[in-house]
């Protein structure tokens, strides 16, 4: 019995703990979140500048992250601003976000959820198949054991957030703005 | 560097200007390569810092998603690059995130560093970059890069800079060949131009300018220089000209000053550099001898005695810088001894070296005699003054008396001691004293003479060993015990004939009278010797003559004749012809014609009348007569015939007659001889009364002499007493004056008078010293005028003597003979003129032989006398009056010289006589 839960409880601790490798998948793709703040630019209106106000990560749709977000982003600033996680389930309630994760959950609502944050500077981050396609900003998808993502180029670019070509060079591109001959 | 400096400056130039080159192209490209070297490899830095840069931007987000392939990937591009070998991305906890490598073997990597640096390593350079990205540090870049390319650039760019290097080298020898002849060009023109000009001393070249740099000015120069030569050798030569027109004015002008004005150098030589042809008249050398010393030095003909002084003198005179004044002596040419007077002096140069002297010679020799002759004349006067003056201050009469009276006692014995003196020394014999140990006492000059001992090697001596042959020593010796004790001897008071011994050893006949005196109480000898060798030469030689006389007469052979009474001679014996040279048949075809024509016409009357005697008178015919042989030879014969008798009624005559020539002859021989011992012993006789009387004279003429010194010497004390004692008027001053000239001339008088008796003393005294050694070396000259003075006294009214002296050298002859013959000849030729008249004495010297010839304007000698005059007897004087021998006696004094004499008459006109000797004895 005893053997039993200690397995129950690795493999729990496991899923628990993220890691580069030895982090799990929705670690990996939390962390990556702070990362792709390093290569975009949101304007001055979204308040990234001023340093108390706080970086807002919103999810929509199911958690897949569970306490993740929080654990990672609990002390860890984004662009020194503290990080506030909110979850949302509707798209009406799409406030002023800086990032927007959009579970596979909503994936029925999509347009709808992106036609809210067309005019807001918000990025966002799916990590659905075929997300990219639909405007997605940026996709999460798995390659043997890799947590990679897709960028849509052009979503990007009529969003208004500065999207830099090193983030762009990392990610397989949807969209290209420029077609390379 | 000394190298170099020889080098020529072509060569010069080029190697500067390679050096130059070199130096700086090689300096100039080592720090280009330094710095191409420094600037690839900072190059090389930079390139790969910026491509770790780039690279490691590119690789930011790789390393913020962890995508280590996408990091490797990105390295991978760096294969492109060619010299990165390695690449490594470290994380930021120094873990290698992606790496990158182009060989398989893992390179050498460096430690790690993770803040940037740059480094060259071995063959590599390591460059580590760290990333940043929006101020964050995501981890460092480290990058790899092979050197081998750079140094591959870096070799090559040193092979082409070494390459230009060589290039432009071989560009800078070139333009340096080509272009030092701008500068060597000129110069070495010059050079030669100088060079050309110095072989061949032509100063009127000049050279071209080219341009006007330094070189330049050195053309201006050096034709400046020539300018200023040329000019200095025109001036040089103007210079000489006026100079030699200076000399040639010099010389004559110098030529006619009376003095010979010279130049000289101040070595024991006296040099001459230049001497005035003036110096011919005074030395009788021409002045080119002296010249350079070209033929003898000036020096040489000083006097050896003056040379000293001379040269002091002239040092003196030097070193003070004062003229110097010397008076000397000079040999001439001739040897005759001149005096000079020279004032000359040093020149000097400007910083005081002396040059040469200049000066000026005078021939004083007459002033000089004068003046000799005066100071000899002062010195006596001098001395004379002091004694006198001492005597007179001194005021003590009796001490004067006193002296006087014991100089009268020392004089009159000093009188008789010359007097003895005189006579001793004047003495032809030898005086000889012996005392009573039988030593030499007393021992005059004839004696020296006659023995040859000195008066210091004789006194002393035992007399008869001394003097005798050693034969009769004994017999001496006892003869002198008995003497000295009674003072008597066999030969004491007697004159004999003697044997004595010469200082060398020679036996010598000689004639001893002795005497004996007592002289404190001792007995002493007086000896008077005299050396009888030519008497008893002479009594031999007449006794030889006489035996030959004696045997002649026995030994002539005779020719027995028969003539008639007219005088034809009809037989004569054949031993005429080897007699007379005829043969009995030309006398008997000649007949009475041969005969008497060859009978000296002197003595034909005398046989003719003889012969007629003969048969008018029976007389004997006893005759002596001439007769010419048929050669022309005279010959005596003595013709005898006793009586006549009748034959076919002619009268005849026998008779011998015999030649005596030689009789004759031998008889004229003995009576010569006589009367040449006669003359001889008067000779000897008239020799020592000459003697004596000279020293009789010449005692009183001292004592003139001395006192006239005396009489001249008070007069100038008079003179100078009475100028100082009295200042007379000019009118008593006149008075004196004329009383002083009537001294001075008196004086003249007097001492011209006593140097003529001196002479003439003198002269005796030469003329009569005979038996002075038997030969000896004599000037002719002074013997003729030793003659002349002794006939003085006939010639001075009738005859004026004319001299013709040549130069003869000393003759060896017996002087007092040929006085003799002098004598003779110049009584003669006074006595053979009549009122007043010229005698001429020449003398010359020709070959061998000296030549006196006495020409007289007399009444000259016939020709038929001329053959007489010099036989024994034959005189002009008439019997009792001339003794006939003069002539013949002064023929065989000439005769014995091995001489000729000779004579050349005219009646009215003058006599000629020659005397011709020998200048070699061949005694």
């Amino acid at each position: 019995m005893s053997k039993i839960w200690f397995i129950v409880l690795l493999i729990a601790v496991l899923l628990q703990i993220p890691c580069f490798g030895q982090e799990s998948e929705y670690q990996i793709k939390a962390i990556f979140l702070e990362r792709f703040t390093r290569f975009i630019e949101w304007p001055n209106s979204s308040g990234i500048s001023d340093t108390s106000t706080s970086f807002i990560i919103a999810v929509i749709g199911d958690n897949p992250f569970g306490s993740i977000l929080e654990q990672t982003y609990a002390k860890q600033k984004i662009r020194n601003k503290k990080v506030e996680i909110r979850y949302i389930s509707t798209p009406d309630n799409i406030a002023d976000y800086h990032i927007l994760f959009i579970s596979g959950s909503s994936k029925s609502i999509l347009s709808e959820i992106l036609s809210h944050t067309r005019n807001k500077s918000i990025l966002t981050v799916g990590d659905t198949e075929g997300f990219a396609e639909k405007k997605v900003h940026i996709n999460f998808f798995l390659s043997g054991n890799k947590v990679k993502f897709e960028i849509n180029e052009k979503a990007v670019h009529e969003s208004g957030l500065v999207m830099s070509y090193r983030l762009l060079n990392l990610a397989k591109i949807v969209n290209p703005v420029r077609e390379i001959k | 560097m000394k190298l170099f400096q020889n080098l020529s400056i072509r060569n010069k130039l080029i190697g500067i200007i390679l050096f130059v080159t070199i130096l700086t192209l090689g300096s100039g490209f080592t720090l280009v390569i330094i710095s191409d070297i420094k600037s690839f490899k900072e190059d090389m830095k930079n390139h790969t810092i910026v491509i770790a840069q780039v690279t490691g931007d590119y690789c930011v987000s790789p390393l913020i998603f962890g995508d280590n392939t996408g990091a490797e990937q990105i390295l991978a591009k760096l294969s492109a690059i060619p010299s990165i070998v390695n690449a490594i991305i470290y994380e930021v906890n120094g873990e290698i995130f992606a790496a990158f490598s182009t060989s398989e073997d893992n390179v050498i990597t460096s430690p790690i560093v993770l803040e940037q640096s740059s480094e060259f390593v071995d063959n590599y350079l390591n460059v580590f970059q760290p990333i940043y990205y929006k101020d964050e540090y995501y981890g460092t870049i480290y990058l790899q890069a092979s050197t081998e390319l750079l140094n591959a650039k870096i070799i090559d760019n040193l092979r082409y800079i070494a390459l230009l290097m060589v290039g432009l080298t071989m560009i800078s020898i070139f333009l340096a060949i080509h272009l030092q002849r701008i500068i060597s060009k000129p110069i070495l023109n010059l050079a030669s131009v100088a060079q050309n000009i110095a072989e061949k001393e032509d100063y009127s070249f000049r050279v071209q300018k080219e341009g006007n740099d330094e070189i330049g000015l050195l053309y201006d120069g050096f034709n400046n220089m020539l300018d200023q030569i040329q000019n200095r050798e025109i001036e040089r030569d103007r210079v000489e000209k006026a100079l030699r027109e200076s000399e040639k004015k010099f010389r004559t002008l110098t030529s006619n000053i009376p003095g010979a004005v010279y130049r000289c150098a101040n070595d024991p030589e006296w040099t001459m550099d230049f001497i005035s042809g003036v110096i011919e008249d005074i030395s009788g050398y021409n002045e080119s001898d002296f010249i350079k010393n070209k033929v003898r030095t000036y020096a040489s003909i000083i006097h050896p005695d003056d040379r000293k002084m001379v040269d002091e003198t002239v040092q003196k005179g030097i070193s003070a810088h004062v003229p110097y004044i010397i008076e000397y002596r000079i040999v001439r040419s001739e040897g005759i001894i001149r005096w000079v007077y020279e004032k000359g002096q040093g020149i000097f140069s400007d910083n005081g070296v002396l040059l040469w002297l200049d000066g000026a010679i005078f021939d004083i020799t007459e002033r000089k005699q004068v003046e000799l002759e005066l100071a000899k004349y002062k010195e006596h006067l001098e001395e004379l003054v002091e004694t006198r003056t001492t005597e007179l201050t001194n005021t003590n009469e009796q001490l004067q008396q006193e002296i006087a009276e014991r100089k009268q006692a020392v004089e009159a014995l000093r009188e008789n001691e010359e007097k003895f003196e005189s006579i001793s020394a004047s003495a032809q014999d030898a005086i000889i004293m012996m005392d009573n140990n039988g030593n030499i006492s007393y021992w005059n000059e004839a004696a020296e003479k006659i023995f040859g001992y000195t008066k210091k090697e004789a006194i002393g001596k035992e007399l008869h060993r001394f003097l005798g042959p050693e034969r009769y020593y004994e017999a001496y010796r006892k003869a002198f015990n008995k003497f000295r004790n009674t003072g008597k001897g066999a030969v004491v008071g007697k004159t004999l004939e003697l044997v004595g011994v010469k200082k060398d050893g020679r036996e010598f006949p000689l004639e001893l009278s002795l005497s004996s005196v007592k002289i404190r109480n001792k007995w002493n000898a007086i000896g008077i010797v005299r050396d009888i060798t030519k008497r008893k030469l002479a009594e031999d030689m007449l006794r030889e003559s006489e035996e030959k006389y004696r045997s002649l007469v026995a030994n002539i052979p005779t020719v027995t004749w028969t003539s008639d009474s007219e005088g034809n001679i009809v037989f004569i014996s054949p031993n005429i012809e080897k007699m007379c040279g005829f043969i009995p048949e030309e006398i008997y075809q000649a007949g009475e014609r041969l005969w008497l024509r060859r009978i000296h016409p002197d003595d034909v009357e005398h046989v003719k009348e003889a012969y007629g005697l003969l048969f008018a008178r029976n007389e004997i015919f006893d005759v002596e007569y001439r007769i010419r042989k048929k050669d022309g030879q005279w010959i005596w014969l003595h013709d005898r015939s006793i009586t006549t008798y009748e034959k076919n009624g002619v009268m005849y005559a026998d008779g011998v007659f015999s030649d005596i020539t030689e009789r004759v002859r031998a008889q004229e021989e003995l009576k010569e001889m006589q009367a040449h011992l006669v003359q001889t012993e008067k000779m000897a006789s008239l020799g020592m009364l000459v003697a004596g009387v000279a020293h009789e004279i010449n005692t009183p003429v001292g004592a003139i002499t001395s006192m006239y010194d005396t009489l001249v010497r008070t007069v100038e004390k008079l003179r100078s007493t009475l100028d100082t004692i009295c200042s007379m008027k000019p009118k008593d001053q006149q008075k004196v004056n004329k009383l002083y000239k009537i001294i001075e001339d008196a004086n003249h008088v007097i001492t011209s008078g006593t140097e003529r008796v001196t002479n003439i003393v003198r002269r005796l005294k030469s003329f009569a010293r005979l038996d002075e050694a038997e030969f000896e070396k004599v000037n002719i000259h002074e013997g003729i005028e030793d003659t002349l003075t002794i006939v003085h006294h006939e010639l001075k009214h009738k005859a004026v003597v004319e001299r013709q002296f040549g130069n003869l050298p000393l003759i060896s002859c017996n002087p007092s003979q040929l006085n003799q013959v002098y004598l003779n000849i110049l009584v003669n030729a006074v006595q053979a003129i009549k009122d007043k008249g010229t005698i001429t004495i020449t003398t010359f010297h020709k070959k061998d032989h000296v030549y006196i010839q006495i020409k007289d304007t007399g009444i000259g000698i016939p020709k038929e006398a001329l053959k007489k005059i010099f036989d024994p007897g034959y005189t002009t004087k008439g019997v009792g009056v001339g003794t006939g021998l003069g002539l013949s006696i002064c023929y065989k004094i000439i005769k014995d010289h091995h001489g000729e004499i000779l004579v050349d008459s005219e009646v009215d006109k003058g006599s000629t006589f020659t005397i011709v000797l020998p200048l070699k004895s061949t005694v």
